[in-house]
């Protein structure tokens, strides 16, 4: 079976500024892969540009065995229309640092759009799913709300739920807690784990680096538009063989016991 | 004084006949510049190089102008190029031409003024541009362009009174004429000023009930 996400040598210049310079990576089925590193490194725009947010120059970013936002005619990549990108993007789920709910819409009209309008489903049908999703979040009494009646925690679960409602073959987290004050990043961190749990494959851009050591199957880290080293947490985390991800890692001191 | 309301009383028909008239003329232009005017903003915004390029240089040419030169362009110039206007399709066309170009202005910077995130967030769900834009970007825009647009409309009740120039017997121009024979001015020109305040103080309020209607969109 071919990894749910595959991304080969991925190129990505704004301008310039070359951000990424040549990222692979695969994602299994289930898998769930932590992107760590400091501001800069590459990170979101990595995210972005899995989800077709952003437009690439080299590389390419395959989810299954479709090529992700491009086309490949002699060996060049040429983008996609826009409608056909868009159905590309319903297979791939994201939650932002920012939440980005849509504000004129209830919690529940939130998470039922997607399912409406891209997914065609009924209504009713759409609703009940959207429902049963908020339940899983534990926003079931919150359906009728707006979201500025919600803290940010629950908005940011409320984003969740829109972003899973549509059951992509994966789920892309940027830094969803670095928005949210101390106190509500707990309750958002457990609804990731809750679905890590469940076998949602999933990257996730994190620094919280206790949640990262419990949930990822494996902790890729980052600087400077490459993948400096990866593996599983246990290892990578603890015994860092890089001196980047020393230097990375030596700011959470204290979170991995004696280093 | 009993001899000026009879003036008054006599002359109402006919006042009320041009205020129907730039109710008319106000309601089209209003109607015609907001469909044009959003397609121009859609254009300025979402148009590809040659399209934006053309839609900017619609807008800044007629805002540019006059009102009063563009009517004349459109009823003495136009001719020149083989169209023949009558002076109300002329002065309609001048008017509405002009308040596309403003409307335009006020739909680009209504949806300009939405976070780009909003943007990010309706792709991450899968909706395709037409489905952005009406589901998710035009309910928030709608919202910050109304105080604007009411603006355009208040300016385009005032314009119309500019097409008496064309010979068009709106509002003014009965004024006008009716003040040419009772030479009563003073009353009647009060009389028609009360008639463009009440239209237009009673669309800034139901504009402003609107805007209470929308108050949810908080952020």
């Amino acid at each position: 079976m071919p990894p749910i996400l595959r991304i080969v040598d991925l190129h990505k210049r704004f301008g310039t500024l070359e951000v990424l310079r040549g990222v692979s990576l695969e994602v299994d089925a289930g898998q769930v892969v932590a992107l760590i590193g400091a501001s800069g490194s590459g990170k979101t725009t990595l995210l972005r540009c899995v989800n077709a947010l952003e437009e690439y120059q080299q590389g390419r970013i395959y989810i299954g065995r479709e090529l992700i936002g491009y086309q490949e005619t002699n060996g060049r990549l040429v983008r996609l229309p826009e409608s056909q990108v868009s159905r590309q993007r319903a297979e791939v789920g994201m939650v932002f640092q920012s939440y980005n709910l849509f504000p004129h819409m209830t919690v529940l009209d939130n998470v039922a759009l997607g399912l409406v309008h891209v997914q065609k489903k009924a209504r009713a049908e759409a609703r009940q799913i959207a429902l049963s999703w908020l339940e899983r979040v534990g926003l079931a009494d919150k359906v009728k709300a707006y979201p500025f009646e919600l803290s940010g925690g629950q908005q940011q679960r409320v984003a969740i739920a829109r972003a899973v409602a549509m059951q992509p073959k994966v789920m892309l987290f940027d830094e969803v807690t670095s928005a949210l004050d101390p106190e509500l990043i707990g309750e958002v961190l457990i609804v990731i784990q809750d679905l890590a749990r469940s076998g949602q494959t999933m990257l996730v851009v994190s620094h919280e680096m206790i949640f990262v050591r419990e949930v990822a199957h494996r902790v890729v880290f980052m600087a400077g538009g490459v993948i400096v080293e990866e593996g599983p947490p246990g290892e990578t985390l603890v015994r860092p063989r890089t001196e980047r991800l020393q230097a990375f890692l030596s700011r959470f001191r204290g979170v991995f016991g004696p280093v | 004084m009993t001899g000026i309301w009879h003036q008054i009383a006599l002359a109402l028909p006919q006042l009320l006949r041009g205020l129907r008239a730039s109710l008319e003329i106000s309601a089209i232009v209003l109607v015609a510049g907001s469909v044009g005017g959003f397609v121009v903003g859609l254009l300025l915004l979402y148009g590809g190089l040659i399209l934006r390029l053309a839609a900017r240089a619609y807008v800044d040419t007629v805002r540019g102008i006059p009102v009063l030169v563009l009517i004349f362009v459109c009823y003495f110039g136009l001719p020149a190029l083989g169209l023949k206007l009558s002076a109300w399709e002329a002065g309609v066309t001048a008017l509405s031409a002009f308040a596309a170009a403003h409307i335009a202005e006020i739909v680009r910077g209504g949806i300009d003024s939405i976070p780009r995130a909003q943007t990010d967030a309706a792709k991450a769900v899968g909706l395709n541009f037409w489905q952005r834009l009406r589901l998710v970007i035009l309910p928030q825009a709608t919202r910050r362009m109304l105080p604007p647009w009411v603006n355009a409309a208040v300016e385009i009740v005032k314009g119309s009174a500019l097409l008496s120039l064309l010979g068009i017997v709106e509002l003014l121009l009965s004024m006008q004429n009716v003040v040419g024979y009772t030479f009563i001015v003073l009353p009647f020109y009060l009389l028609t000023a009360c008639f463009y305040f009440a239209v237009n103080f009673t669309i800034s309020r139901t504009a402003a009930l609107l805007e209470r209607r929308f108050a949810y969109l908080k952020y």
